[in-house]
């Protein structure tokens, strides 16, 4: 039998969630908490397997108090509970030690797969964050390589491989020094190089200039 | 003495004679040849001055006669140079004739005259003459002035000739003076040029004037050779007036020396010739000497009737006539007529008292002319007294006038030193207030955004909380329904109310992420961008936007992060609206405390002068002064590019 308590601050859903897993043999739902506060004082006298944990909680911190739980308790397993799909949210609950995500909305046999899955240890995540995640991560590591550039950071990258100077590039495009002095630490920061000479080299290894 | 000497004396005495015979000279009778071949009256007048000229040391009477005629020539055809020339030589015939004033007045006519037309020559010639006349006055001081002034012009005509003339007539005024040294040697300087220049007259005249200087020093040697040396030069000359003056001068050298025959022979000479050509001074000063030599040798008779000629000359000279009746005092004396010597004495004395009066007069005038040049002087003095307290009052008004304009530009100076002064103070004033109204502004702009987002944080947690929550918990109680009994329509429906309530769901929470970020409450504006472009580049099929970040990461405060959330989404919300663009580009660089954003899409671009106010620019507009941050549009049909300064030292921190 999994022993499952629920924290939400939204009574209506407490009884919706505790509803759907009434029926369910394996899932008990041994206590339900609106705050934070009345589910720490509780911990101190009962351990549970499963705690569903809402982010979005009026006085604590969803995420915080995930931390604190799983660091205090590592027995207790926590699936966060939310309305946010924002990736920073599962990613910030998972590693607060949360093990598994689950939006609002869930249906009763993701919730139900949900409690199973990680009452046996393994990590959950409905499909579509996995997705999203998944999406993300590879988004951001393809920029690093290639930088992709303004057009005006393609301009002045080119008047800087022709010798240009600050002066010469900004009565060219008809832009201030001070603009051009900006975009240029913007390309340098962007090539990750310290100097003209390095941005040069860096771009002519990278395909920009030709 | 020699007999070739002595054929050489006897030669020139002869040659005297001749010429005093004759009364005449080679180029006399050349001219008048001249004269009477010439038919012109200009020719006539000038060959009638030139013998007049000629005559001037050999015959004056003759002289006044052909300047007569010269002149009567001169004035029947107004020839002004002609007239002026004839009144200088009637000056010098004057001179000569010892009627010193109409002298003078006959060469100030001149001087005038030549003034007017500016000829030097003749200035100078007049300058001269009355040197001479001054000189014989016995105005020595005149005489030497006029004498420079003469010496000056001729130096300014190079006329060597008259410049030697005019130094050996310094040299006779040096003599007056008692100056000999310096009378010698001027004359020495006036030997030397007339040797030079083969000037005879000059040499003759010259010589005289040697003579006389060593007379005076009692050197009888020399004096009696240069009279001699001057004899002969006038000799050569035919200089009757040269001649008789050196005989006569040599013979009153030999009565000093008692040397009575020597002295009358000599005396005699003179007078024989002074005699025949009317040289009246000379005459009488000659018959002076002969009476007096006479007398010397007891020959008494004699000496009477040259003396009693020298009177009958009628000479004005009071000295001249002094000295005859001291002569005749002593020969009456020497005859033992007391009575006679008496009355010659009573003469003599009354001329001396005379002439002592005269001199005393003439000192008293001098004493006059200086006390009243004094008094002048002392007027001056006064003059220029009041002129300097006028100076000086001129002075203290200008110091007064000084201190007034000094004084006026410092109050200026101050009074623009305190109107800048004040007028700084207005402009801080004034910046302060425009400060203080932008702070106002940006205050009005910061509680309007502070309100929205207020706003829209409230029904997003409306939203979110309330019905996403009741949404979901309807969900629930549906999905707790047991399906057992249902038929498959029912079924049907059953699980379309379940996905109807999901799509509800996703709506709600889509639409109050986008009233309040989540990401951004919970987490910061980078990761709440990211949430954005990918739910944007997810949602929206037509643009790809790609989202980069570079730098340390800014921690700003939530409201400047939700300022900076809110123009780039609504930047890249118009983006996917509005540019048709492909890809978008979403950039952020932080440099220490800059944070460069830039917004870039590939689109078809928009007019910046309308097209963007409809974009939701009031919205950007509002957020970037609240920013204070530069906001750059660069678009164009290829796409649009817009840039974003923001300097974090100038947002209020946390």
């Amino acid at each position: 039998m999994i022993n499952v308590i629920i924290l939400d601050d939204h009574t209506m859903v407490l009884k919706g969630i505790e509803t759907m897993l009434t029926e369910e043999s394996g899932i008990f739902v041994s206590n339900t908490f609106s705050t934070g506060k009345s589910l720490l004082d509780y911990l101190t006298t009962k351990i549970p397997n499963i705690l569903l944990l809402d982010i979005n909680l009026p006085e604590s911190n969803g995420i915080e108090l995930c931390g604190f739980i799983t660091k205090t308790y590592p027995e207790i397993s926590i699936i966060g509970l939310s309305n946010y799909s924002d990736t920073g949210f599962i990613k910030n609950m998972m590693r607060n030690g949360a093990k598994g995500y689950l939006l609002k909305n869930t249906s009763k046999n993701e919730l139900i797969e949900a409690i199973k899955t990680v009452s046996s240890g393994i990590t959950y995540l409905p499909k579509t964050l996995r997705k999203k995640l998944l999406d993300e991560s590879i988004g951001i590591q393809s920029s690093k390589f290639i930088p992709q550039l303004t057009r005006r950071e393609q301009e002045i990258l080119e008047c800087i491989a022709n010798e240009f100077t600050n002066k010469e590039i900004a009565d060219k495009l008809f832009i201030s020094t001070k603009t051009v002095e900006s975009h240029r630490k913007n390309l340098l920061q962007k090539f990750a190089v310290r100097n003209t000479a390095g941005l040069i080299k860096e771009a002519f290894i990278k395909g920009l200039l030709n | 003495m020699n007999f070739s000497k002595c054929i050489c004396i006897l030669f020139f005495f002869l040659l005297g004679i001749i010429g005093v015979s004759q009364n005449s000279t080679p180029k006399i009778d050349s001219l008048k040849i001249e004269l009477k071949t010439s038919i012109q009256t200009f020719e006539k007048a000038k060959n009638y001055g030139s013998i007049a000229w000629e005559y001037l040391n050999i015959d004056l009477e003759q002289t006044e006669l052909y300047i007569d005629s010269s002149l009567a020539l001169y004035e029947s055809i107004k020839h002004k140079k002609g007239i002026s020339n004839s009144y200088y030589r009637y000056g010098v015939l004057y001179r000569k004739m010892g009627d010193y004033d109409k002298a003078i007045s006959s060469f100030k006519v001149i001087e005038a005259y030549a003034q007017m037309i500016k000829d030097t020559s003749t200035l100078a010639d007049c300058a001269y003459q009355k040197g001479v006349i001054y000189g014989n006055k016995g105005d020595y001081q005149k005489s030497l002035e006029a004498y420079y002034q003469s010496l000056e012009l001729y130096k300014l005509l190079q006329n060597i000739k008259s410049q030697a003339l005019v130094l050996n007539s310094v040299g006779i005024v040096q003599k007056n003076l008692k100056n000999y040294p310096k009378a010698i040697e001027i004359y020495e300087e006036a030997v030397s040029i007339y040797k030079a220049s083969n000037n005879l007259r000059g040499l003759s005249d010259t010589y005289g004037n040697l003579g006389n200087i060593y007379a005076i020093k009692n050197d009888f040697d020399k004096a009696i050779k240069y009279f001699e040396r001057s004899l002969q030069v006038d000799k050569k000359l035919k200089n009757n007036w040269g001649i008789a003056i050196n005989n006569m001068d040599m013979g009153k050298l030999y009565l000093k020396q008692n040397k009575y025959n020597q002295a009358i022979k000599l005396l005699e000479k003179a007078l024989l010739i002074q005699t025949k050509y009317n040289f009246k001074k000379e005459l009488t000063e000659t018959l002076i000497g002969l009476g007096e030599a006479n007398r010397l040798k007891q020959n008494y008779k004699k000496s009477s009737f040259y003396l009693d000629k020298a009177l009958s000359q009628n000479m004005e000279s009071k000295s001249i006539n002094q000295s005859i009746y001291f002569q005749l005092f002593l020969l009456n004396q020497d005859q033992k007529n007391y009575i006679r010597a008496l009355e010659s004495y009573k003469i003599y004395t009354n001329l001396k008292d005379s002439i002592y009066q005269e001199k005393k007069i003439k000192s008293i005038n001098d004493l006059q002319i200086k006390y009243e040049s004094k008094v002048k002087d002392e007027e001056i003095a006064s003059q220029k007294l009041g002129l300097n307290l006028k100076e000086n009052l001129i002075l203290k008004k200008q110091n007064q006038l000084r201190l007034a304009l000094f004084g006026s530009i410092v109050f200026l100076i101050s009074s623009i030193g305190i109107w800048m002064f004040y007028r700084q103070k207005q402009k801080l004033k004034n910046k302060e207030i425009e400060a203080l109204n932008t702070q106002k502004e940006l205050n009005k702009l910061e509680a309007l955004i502070d309100g929205e987002e207020n706003e829209r944080k409230r029904i997003a947690q409306d939203l979110h909380d309330g019905i996403n929550g009741d949404l979901s918990v309807i969900k629930y109680k549906i999905t707790s329904i047991k399906q057992d009994k249902f038929i498959q329509k029912e079924k049907e429906e059953f699980n379309m109310a379940i996905d109807m309530l999901d799509t509800a769901i996703e709506q709600v929470r889509r639409i109050s992420q986008n009233l309040v970020p989540p990401s951004l409450q919970n987490f910061n504006l980078i990761e709440a961008l990211k949430q954005f472009t990918y739910k944007i580049s997810t949602t929206n099929t037509k643009t790809k936007i790609n989202f980069q970040y570079y730098g340390e990461y800014l921690k700003l405060n939530k409201e400047v992060e939700t300022a900076i959330y809110r123009i780039i989404q609504e930047l890249i919300t118009n983006i996917t609206k509005h540019s048709q663009a492909t890809e978008a580009l979403l950039q952020i660089n932080n440099h220490e405390k800059n944070m460069h954003i830039t917004v870039e899409d590939n689109g078809i671009g928009f007019s910046t002068s309308k097209g963007f106010k409809g974009l939701g620019l009031k919205n950007i507009e509002s957020r970037v002064a609240f920013l204070n941050a530069d906001f750059l549009i660069d678009t164009n049909p290829n796409g649009t590019t817009i840039t974003i300064d923001i300097n974090t030292n100038n947002l209020k921190d946390d």
